[in-house]
């Protein structure tokens, strides 16, 4: 009675072939399908020409198919911005450790980065990534907004909005993402303004155009657009919300030393003290709602929070701290909310759980400057980025207890910031309206 | 995190199981609940079990799969990863028939992690390939038009560069 729960023989009719032989027959339908979900998603859509069967079940499969995860990253000085960088990073984590280093890295480094053009062929800047989609923002000066899915190679240049009160230079925050209740990608793009005020505006794929929406300034003494006129804030997208950390300098604080120096200390990292003031700003993007909530409770004022992403669907705050460590808090679900509150009863309300300590300097008690995390790597590692001169030079992991060196280069260079996550896609822009085809491969 | 084998951990308990071909094998029980279906049928017959018959695999393949699962038997600590690793990529290293005929066991008794492992190596022999050669590969007839092929790939010529 096992045998026949497992074996999935009933699928032998699908196709009228008539001379199906030994392999088909031996390799059954579901374990193809098994198979078939391991494969690249380009060869998976390559292999819909085999037989009718496949061409009917790889849509499927390849709907459910993410390949690996991969980060961005947009290259350096050699190419001025034209081109960006794809890096495998589990594939290439996995090959720096390898232990036989000749044998099958030197083919794996192929896989593992990649480098294309842009489509148009002009510097431009990723900005943000969903279901294999990546949304860029070109030129400097007149910004102009593409969608671009570089697997199928399709993209879509987005009508052009300035934002309703005068005009900043200023990129400003922005983010991207798929709302999964109306099945639409949104851009979300967030002003703010010399006199306190804030105004956020919303694209949609599926109307193909733009709206205004009401937003209350986080802070009563508005500093923030200071800090964003020199560091534009990407979103981090997680469960379909996009969420910003918003950093403005407390101005009421002892420490504050006036207008003009602050961010002048800000990136000029000088040993004088800060005191900033943390909000996170949370966009869901299927009620299309704006929201304040707090940034970790015990953050240390002295030092810019940041956000990304773990295992995919938690938001994860994080603090280099006096170049000594990087601290990490992670949000807490709605779900499990009954578990952690009997632990947590003395702060009720605090909305993060502190997460890991990664500790810098390898091993030694020595600050160590220009480490940023890129990226959680499987079991909980992070991949660890040393930026020397506004630039990475390379990467170590974190494994839980300590730093590793990598053995070999992952070939991450640009900003550390600048990196973005993302996962191949056969999501086609098509299915919304006018798409261009067909860049020049490379 | 993969013990997930019952309280009763007699470390050498023995049970014996029978292939297709009549062949009888005895096997630590530890190595033999690798597979779920062997598990199961262990926990319904209780101890009074004699031999398990698999009327779907037979001595050959079942000497295979046996070796993966005596190899598997412990959970592996950090230390040996590297060296387990090592032996899985040699184990999959197998003439094709014998890869299916494993991989078509690993799915009866329900051993996830090796049935895992052959699906990938099964991937990883037909990655970068022509849906010609695929066909080849698994004897499949193409059942396409000349035209209906043609507009397939016309559609997805991304995949053909």
């Amino acid at each position: 009675m096992e045998e026949d729960r497992k074996t999935g023989r009933k699928d032998k009719h699908t196709t009228n072939n008539t001379t199906t032989t030994s392999a088909v027959d031996v390799i059954v339908k579901d374990l193809m399908d098994h198979i078939l979900r391991k494969l690249p998603l380009k060869d998976l859509v390559r292999f819909k020409c085999v037989c009718k069967a496949w061409c009917n079940s790889i849509p499927r499969i390849a709907k459910y198919t993410h390949g690996p995860r991969k980060i961005i990253v947009t290259p350096g000085e050699s190419d001025p911005c034209k081109s960006i960088k794809i890096v495998d990073i589990e594939a290439a984590a996995a090959a720096a450790f390898s232990p036989n280093t000749d044998s099958d890295s030197d083919s794996e480094t192929e896989e593992t980065v990649r480098r294309i053009k842009l489509p148009q062929n002009a510097p431009g800047k990723v900005v943000g990534s969903c279901n294999g989609l990546l949304f860029i923002e070109f030129e400097r000066k007149r910004k102009k907004f593409v969608l671009w899915n570089p697997l199928i190679k399709e993209f879509k240049i987005l009508p052009v909005l300035q934002p309703s009160k005068k005009m900043l230079d200023f990129s400003s925050m922005i983010g991207f993402g798929h709302d999964g209740c109306s099945d639409d990608y949104k851009i979300v793009r967030i002003f703010a303004y010399q006199d306190s005020s804030l105004e956020a505006l919303v694209y949609s794929l599926k109307t193909n155009s733009w709206r205004y929406l009401e937003l209350e300034p986080p802070f009563s003494n508005n500093t923030i657009y200071e800090l964003l006129k020199y560091t534009p804030i990407m979103a981090t997208l997680v469960n379909g919300a996009l969420y910003w950390s918003v950093t403005d300098l407390d101005v009421s604080h002892p420490s504050y030393r006036g207008y003009c120096s602050w961010y002048l200390n800000y990136f000029a990292i000088r040993d004088e003290p800060k005191h900033f003031r943390f909000q996170i700003l949370q966009f869901h993007l299927a009620d299309e709602k704006l929201r304040w909530m707090r940034a970790p409770l015990y953050v240390y004022p002295d030092s810019i929070l940041r956000l990304m992403v773990f295992e995919g669907n938690k938001l994860c705050a994080y603090q280099n701290v006096c170049n000594f460590l990087i601290e990490t808090w992670v949000l807490k679900g709605d779900e499990d909310d009954e578990e952690t509150e009997e632990d947590e009863e003395i702060e009720v309300d605090e909305l993060w759980t502190e997460f890991m300590s990664i500790p810098l300097g390898d091993g030694r008690i020595v600050p160590e400057r220009g480490i940023a995390p890129l990226s959680f790597v499987r079991d909980g590692k992070v991949l660890l980025c040393k930026c020397i001169d506004f630039g990475i030079t390379s990467c170590r992991l974190y494994n839980g207890v300590r730093t590793e060196k990598l053995k070999k280069d992952l070939g991450v260079e640009g900003w550390r910031y600048e990196h973005i996550t993302y996962e191949e896609s056969i999501e086609s822009l098509d299915r919304y309206n006018g798409i261009q085809r067909g860049i020049k491969p490379n | 995190m993969a013990s997930s084998t019952s309280g009763s951990s007699s470390s050498s308990k023995v049970v014996k199981i029978r292939s297709s071909d009549n062949e009888n094998f005895e096997v630590e029980e530890a190595a033999a609940a690798r597979s779920e279906t062997i598990k199961k049928l262990l926990e319904d017959v209780g101890d009074d079990a004699d031999v398990i018959p698999l009327p779907n695999v037979d001595a050959k393949t079942l000497v295979k799969v046996m070796e993966w699962c005596k190899k598997h038997m412990d959970d592996v600590d950090e230390l040996n990863k590297e060296e387990m690793k090592t032996w899985d990529a040699e184990f999959v290293d197998m003439d094709q028939s014998c890869l299916y005929n494993v991989l078509l066991a690993a799915n009866f008794l329900n051993i996830k992690e090796l049935l895992d492992q052959l699906t990938q190596k099964v991937a990883d022999m037909i990655k970068g390939k022509s849906p010609e050669e695929i066909r080849a590969t698994f004897n499949i007839k193409n059942d396409f038009t000349p035209e209906e092929e043609a507009e397939i790939r016309k559609q997805n010529a991304w995949a053909f560069e």
